[in-house]
């Protein structure tokens, strides 16, 4: 790990390897509220700012989620490019090993980003494509996860979904059930696909979104990071144009509260603190069935590119 | 492994489709139950779990065991010996339940799938089906006494082989299957098999298979509409998941192990039922489209567009593989597919004979300038130093301009004007009836570039080392960026931004109205191939051998695609995918979205020529000095064309008519 500490000290990991239940709400990227000019990417009247927050629910006993939040501006040309690096992952497998493959999933990640995209991108060093930087670096949690599975004789694994924002775009990788979603004016897109077989019946017409939702197989995967020699990376790119905000979430968010509540509440404010509060207050008044992980992106307004 | 952990009271969070070879699932979806699993990857289960019987443990006073044979996900399989045979070392196989699950309704669950196989199996009588010797319970265990199958079974025969099996030798199998399918299913009540993958298919050393694991088969009950849901991910076929078992359920999982075999792609790897996006021929081109069709029926997604019975499925194996003995191909077998595809490219071949000349027009020196067509015109540059126009309809010599050096850069017309770059330095426009000069603009190096027009600005590259933006009224500079090392790839304008290559290596984004950089890309080597862009992206190639897409706004690489030579063929984006050639020979068709292949066909010389599209057809040009005609989705040739020389030049297609120039010194024009 030889990450600069000012980047570490200015980014949010979710929590520290397994420790439990210990809670919740991580410090915010950029201040939401009391932006100094610094931080304050302020193009027009929207600023990108992010928040990433995690809950227990009500019913388990430990929470398997993990998250990584880092928002940057990056010199470019004459101007300056929006970086955003958001991962979330929701882990599994007993005795522990869900906490420790969701956190060991986002470290990875976020650092395999940081070391082979950011830091050289600073020092003006060429960078990868970025597909097969996202994609390597979900194979590599992947490769760790199960080396560390297989010596604990663990069966860990865990979902992980990463979202770059690079000035107009976002790149996603992506394995197993953890979601994006995409506020757009007048629509609420969902990025991902769930990798799990009853998302994909869904998706085929199979069965109906109430049944889905009911099906006692529902949060079952076809794949996922650290159960496999090998993996299959989801990659997405996406032009961010008129969106306003950006939502990654686990299934105890998705699974708990129906896409029109979720669309309502993202409507209603433009603070991503308050934002994820509300969500995951929301989630546990639902039922709470499992971890709630949510990250809220508020996206610059797109007209600096003209 | 228990790959499925149970949760206190919320969902589970299962795993795997490799990992997930049997699954159970209640009637009741409310009722929750830990769902049994079985896999033979590490970690291992812990032996604490799985109390073998040590060596020589005696069951019942008769049954001695030898030692195991496997592990399931509700049982261990051992070998056994017979002790009331004293003289003959009869040898059987022992199943023991084997209960893992934590709570007694899956036991009850197990135990009873448990009995139904053993009740099934002692009612049953076929040769592809064990034999069952005994049942019976001892120390809480129940055991399953039955015939020892020697033998491997069709995984364990793929992952040796490490590639995709013959298809002959996989239909022989299929056809006994078939068989015994129809025998089970010919039962009464229906037995439906409901498991039907590569590893519980054996294959005895005499090629006779055997069907194992009967713990999940259920008797089909028409007045029952919903079954417990029970199968194999990758494997079972989307009703099952509605808990409907059928017969055309086993011949969905029949074509899932079939497609597996015959691709060596693992469906539990897969996006379950994506079958019909992997058609057998793309991954293995070697098997036969008869052969590719049966397997793909059998995966229809809707129940009803499959055969009717295991029968009818026989029937048209048989007719594919000529109605040969069944039972005497090793699966060893040769590769009778080479005679199939020698066939198919001598079909190709009298198809490429549907080439129909037109007309050509004979110049003076090579031909790599593209042509370009306007008004019933036909411009093209020569390396003969002229710009030549042409009759349309005939290929009648109507005027040439001559310039002081060779014409490599290919013409646009804009305003009645064509214009084009020379080797001898200039940007000319002339007037596009009579040939008459308008302008010429001089730049300090030979121009190999081709200009771009938009909004009056012609975009022009020059080996002086700039990038020019032209006033196309006047021909007067606008503005110009310069760098170290020469211009070769022409403008993509967009919206506001053009984007252009260049030899230092870099693909540069300019403001469209003052030239001012706004974005730019380093790659490995030059850039001579001319981007193309759609509402997002980027599109270009580089002497690096790869094929880049960038992200229009910041100029980062969205994804980059890996050729075996270098890249100058400039693309063409049609649709959800981006189309180019490589000097390795292969021509790509690229999704857009993934920046995987979608198809690639492959010729013996270098595509350097850049690809035109027309009404669901792809035409380019290569050194082999051929003109070659793809069907656009498949990649398919329809025709292809020789002419005298290699064919740099790039194809445009007009009313169903294709025009390209040949280092021949020709003006092609051919039926599109």
């Amino acid at each position: 790990m030889s990450l600069s500490s000012e980047l570490i000290l200015a980014s949010s990991l979710a929590a520290p390897l397994a420790t439990g239940a210990q809670d919740q709400t991580a410090p915010n990227e950029v201040p939401t509220e009391k932006l100094t000019p610094s931080e304050d990417l302020k193009v027009g009247e929207q600023t990108l700012a992010a928040f990433g927050q995690r809950d227990i629910g009500q019913l388990r006993q430990s929470n398997q989620d993990n998250f990584f939040t880092l928002v940057a501006s990056l010199p470019h040309e004459d101007s300056e490019l929006g970086f955003g690096l958001f991962v979330i992952a929701d882990g599994m497998g007993g005795h522990a090993g869900g906490e420790i493959a969701s956190s060991l999933a986002v470290r990875t990640v976020a650092h395999h980003v940081l070391a082979n995209f950011l830091l050289p991108t600073l020092s003006e060093e060429p960078t990868e494509a970025l597909q097969s930087l996202l994609v390597e670096a979900l194979e590599n949690a992947n490769r760790i996860i199960l080396a560390q599975a297989r010596r604990a004789g663990s069966d860990m694994g865990t979902t992980c979904t990463a979202a770059l924002l690079l000035g107009p775009a976002l790149y996603l990788a992506h394995v197993g059930d953890t979601r994006v979603y995409l506020l757009k004016p007048n629509a609420f897109e969902q990025l991902t696909t769930d990798h799990s077989a009853v998302g994909r019946l869904l998706e085929l017409g199979q069965i109906a979104p109430e049944e889905a939702h009911d099906h006692p197989l529902r949060s079952q995967l076809y794949r996922s990071v650290g159960q496999q020699p090998t993996v299959q990376v989801d990659f997405l790119y996406q032009r961010l144009g008129p969106a306003t905000k950006l939502l990654l979430c686990s299934d105890g968010l998705w699974s708990m509260l129906p896409d029109e509540q979720i669309y309502a509440t993202l409507t209603e404010d433009d603070k991503p603190t308050e934002l994820c509060s509300t969500l995951i207050k929301q989630a546990n008044e639902a039922g709470g069935e499992d971890n709630i992980s949510v990250i809220v992106v508020r996206l610059p307004s797109n007209e600096r590119l003209s | 492994m228990p790959l499925i952990k149970r949760v206190s009271r919320g969902t589970t969070k299962g795993i795997g489709a490799a990992l997930l070879r049997e699954s159970v699932l209640t009637d009741d979806p409310t009722q929750e139950m830990p769902l049994p699993t079985e896999d033979s990857a590490p970690p291992p289960p812990a032996a604490e779990e799985i109390h073998a019987l040590p060596k020589d443990t005696l069951l019942q006073n008769r049954y001695s065991i030898e030692g195991m044979l496997g592990v399931g996900g509700m049982s261990v399989v051992y070998t056994g010996r017979d002790l009331r045979f004293k003289d003959v070392k009869r040898l059987c196989a022992i199943k023991e339940m084997y209960q893992r699950a934590p709570d007694s309704q899956t036991r009850m669950l197990n135990l009873r799938l448990f009995d139904r196989e053993a009740g099934l199996l002692a009612t049953l009588n076929h040769p592809a089906i064990p034999k069952i010797f005994d049942f019976f319970e001892e120390n809480k265990h129940v055991y399953l006494v039955m015939e020892l199958v020697p033998g491997k079974d069709l995984e364990a025969i793929l992952e040796e082989r490490g590639k995709p099996l013959e298809e002959t030798t996989v239909g022989h199998w299929a056809i006994q299957i078939c068989d015994v399918l129809q025998y089970l299913h010919n039962q009464d009540p229906v037995i439906i098999f409901r498991d039907m993958k590569p590893s519980n298919v054996l294959v005895t050393p005499e090629n006779r298979i055997v069907l194992v694991d009967f713990g999940i088969a259920r008797l089909l009950d028409p007045t029952k509409s919903k079954g417990t849901m029970i199968g194999t991910e990758g494997y079972a076929p989307p009703e099952q998941y509605r808990g409907v078992a059928d017969q055309k359920g086993d011949l969905y999982a029949l074509g899932a192990a079939l497609h597996h075999l015959l691709t060596n792609h693992d469906p539990r790897q897969e996006t379950p039922f994506t079958f019909q996006d992997r058609p057998i021929r793309k991954l293995n081109p070697l098997i036969s489209e008869s052969m590719e069709k049966i397997v793909m029926r059998l995966l229809e997604y809707n129940a009803e567009d499959r055969y009717s019975s295991a029968q009818e499925v026989k029937q048209a194996l048989l007719t594919v593989l000529g109605g040969s003995g069944a039972f005497s191909v090793p699966y060893s077998g040769s590769e009778p597919q080479t005679a199939a595809s020698a066939a198919a490219a001598l079909a190709n071949q009298n198809r490429a004979s549907g080439a129909e000349l037109i007309w050509k027009f004979q110049c003076e020196d090579e031909i790599r300038s593209s042509p370009c067509i306007y008004k019933g015109l036909l411009y093209v540059g020569c390396y003969d130093s002229n710009l030549y126009a042409l009759d349309l309809a005939e290929g009648k010599f109507r005027w040439k301009f001559a310039t002081e050096a060779g014409i490599s850069s290919s013409p646009a017309i804009w305003e009645q004007n064509v214009i084009f770059g020379s080797e001898d330095g200039a940007v000319y426009s002339l007037n596009q009836n009579h040939g008459v000069r308008q302008w010429t603009f001089r730049t300090g190096g030979a121009i190999r570039s081709s200009p771009v027009i938009q909004d009056r600005l012609v975009f022009i590259g020059s080996d002086d080392n700039s990038f020019y933006a032209i006033d196309g009224m006047r021909g007067s500079e606008v503005w110009k960026f310069t760098t170290s090392l020469p211009f070769r790839s022409s403008a993509c304008p967009s919206s506001d931004t053009v984007f252009t290559g260049c030899n230092d290596n870099f693909i540069y984004g300019f403001d469209i109205r003052n030239g001012k950089v706004k974005s730019k890309q380093r790659v490995q080597q030059p850039i001579v191939s001319t981007p193309a862009c759609n509402d997002d992206l980027v599109f270009v190639g580089s002497l690096d051998t790869f094929f880049y897409a960038l992200d229009k706004g910041s100029g980062y690489t969205v994804w980059r695609f890996r050729t075996g030579h270098s890249i100058i063929s400039s693309p063409c984006v049609v649709g959800k995918r981006v189309f180019f050639g490589s000097a390795d020979g292969g021509f790509y068709a690229v999704e857009i979205k993934t920046g995987k292949l979608a198809w690639k066909y492959e010729i013996e010389a270098q595509i350097t020529s850049s690809p035109c599209e027309d009404s669901g057809r792809i035409y380019f040009g290569a050194t082999d000095g051929c003109v070659y005609c793809l069907e656009t989705n498949s990649g398919t040739l329809i025709w292809k064309y020789q002419t005298g020389a290699a064919v740099v030049s790039s194809p445009k297609v007009v009313e169903g008519v294709v025009y390209v120039g040949s280092m021949d010194h020709c003006v092609y024009a051919l039926k599109a």
